[in-house]
């Protein structure tokens, strides 16, 4: 079964540029512009393998859901993408990898193919 | 004025009290008054207190002025500081901002390319090169916006090295490789040598940056003619060394290209920020090498880095 992505940015073009790439790569892609909203649908059952994860979002930012993430029995199994324009930031706890913009879509391409490759997340379900 | 005035023998203590006179006007201040001038013993002890007092008002004049001047220069020190600061800012903060829409346009005209190859169409070919155009043009803005950042980045002191073993060689080979694959018909043929195993301790996407820009500007000065690329070994350093035979450098601009925002050429006929030889310079310094150009007007343009092969380096510029 194909992997199954969400993304969570707040800005709706990058977000649904990602999304586009994604879906024509054979992913499932669900797309949420706010990480609280996602959180709820993750915890209440939506299905994922991956997360591709904004820094900065105005409700809930990055660092925020990712202290929220390590609590969640749920939403610790699923690795995390950070994606951002902040130079030499500290990796937040159970982030697998940070992607710094701009980036070559191969680059993320091989980045999520590695991700996804890890015996953490090949193990699950 | 001493005890008991200067009535009884105008000539004892004269001196003395002149000398304190003398010592209160260097301390910017005098006790000297209109009274004791009126009441002067003689002409010549009224004269001597006219002319100490005109002294203390002069010297409080110039002081005056001496300080609104400080007070100038202090000011304009700070608004020098605060200008470039603001400058700095400016350009992380610009650099920054640009990031998301060039990762956006960067992802849309992949995935489009990608989509157009897909489902062929009866234009597809315009079209894919169209899209190849825009994804040139975005590469550039990012290369652009890099520079800027970098320059940022060295300004506060935050270039950071990760140093791994490179082979210098292997590493330039693939820089030229791809030029040699971008590059578009009537290109300069680019002549590439290395010795065998030129390793050292670099930051390989570092350097990669130092080469890129040479061989870019071999490509972009040097007139279409062909130029050689070459990678040495000479002891404990390796040598990287871009020869064209472009239009070359004038002599009181060879030192100049390497300055911030500086150019050789005019940017009514080349376009770029004149960053490029001044970032590379910074990051060659910070891996402790040099890097230096022999060139005449006309005449093409020779530019060697020197790099140690091992050195403690601080990780920072």
């Amino acid at each position: 079964m194909d992997a199954r992505i969400v993304v969570i940015d707040d800005d709706a073009d990058l977000r649904k540029a990602l999304c586009w790439m994604l879906r024509l790569d054979g992913f499932e892609v669900s797309e949420f512009s706010d990480a609280t909203e996602a959180i709820s649908r993750i915890e209440g059952g939506l299905p994922a393998d991956l997360i591709l994860l904004d820094l900065m979002m105005p409700r809930m930012n990055g660092w925020e859901f990712c202290t929220y993430r390590a609590q969640s029995s749920v939403l610790t199994k699923v690795p995390v993408i950070m994606i951002t324009a902040r130079q030499s930031i500290v990796p937040p706890t159970g982030v697998s990898e940070i992607l710094l913009k701009p980036f070559d879509p191969q680059l993320l391409q091989a980045v999520i193919a590695r991700t996804l490759a890890r015996p953490s997340v090949s193990g699950q379900e | 004025m001493p005890p008991g005035g200067y009535g009884a023998d105008p000539n004892i203590g004269v001196i003395g009290d002149v000398l304190r006179h003398l010592a209160e006007i260097g301390a910017g201040r005098t006790s000297i008054t209109d009274a004791d001038l009126a009441n002067a013993p003689s002409d010549l002890i009224r004269e001597l207190l006219v002319g100490l007092l005109t002294l203390h008002e002069d010297l409080h004049y110039e002081r005056g002025l001496r300080a609104g001047a400080e007070q100038q220069s202090d000011g304009l020190v700070a608004d020098l500081r605060a200008a470039v600061a603001a400058r700095d800012e400016f350009l992380s903060v610009a650099s920054h901002e640009l990031r998301t829409p060039l990762t956006t346009l960067r992802l849309v005209t992949t995935t489009l390319a990608r989509a157009l190859a897909h489902s062929p169409s009866e234009n597809g070919s315009d079209l894919a090169r169209q899209i190849a155009v825009i994804n040139r043009q975005v590469v550039r803005l990012e290369t652009l916006t890099a520079a800027l950042l970098d320059v940022s980045r060295i300004t506060s002191g935050r270039l950071a090295l990760h140093l791994e073993p490179v082979d210098l060689g292997v590493l330039v080979h693939e820089i030229v490789n791809r030029f040699r694959a971008d590059q578009t018909e009537g290109a300069p043929l680019i002549e590439f040598q290395s010795d065998s195993s030129v390793t050292g301790q670099w930051d390989p996407s570092r350097i990669d940056q130092v080469a890129s820009n040479l061989i870019a500007n071999a490509v972009s000065y040097g007139k279409g003619a062909p130029f050689q690329v070459s990678v040495h070994a000479v002891g404990d350093a390796a040598r990287l060394i871009v020869r064209d035979e472009g239009i070359g450098i004038a002599a009181d601009q060879r030192l100049r290209i390497f300055e911030r925002f500086e150019r050789a050429v005019s940017s009514s006929n080349y376009s770029g920020l004149g960053l490029g030889l001044w970032i590379a310079k910074q990051i060659v310094d910070a891996h402790g090498g040099q890097i230096e150009v022999d060139s005449e007007l006309g005449r093409g343009a020779t530019f060697t880095v020197t790099l140690p092969r091992s050195r403690a380096i601080d990780g920072s510029a």
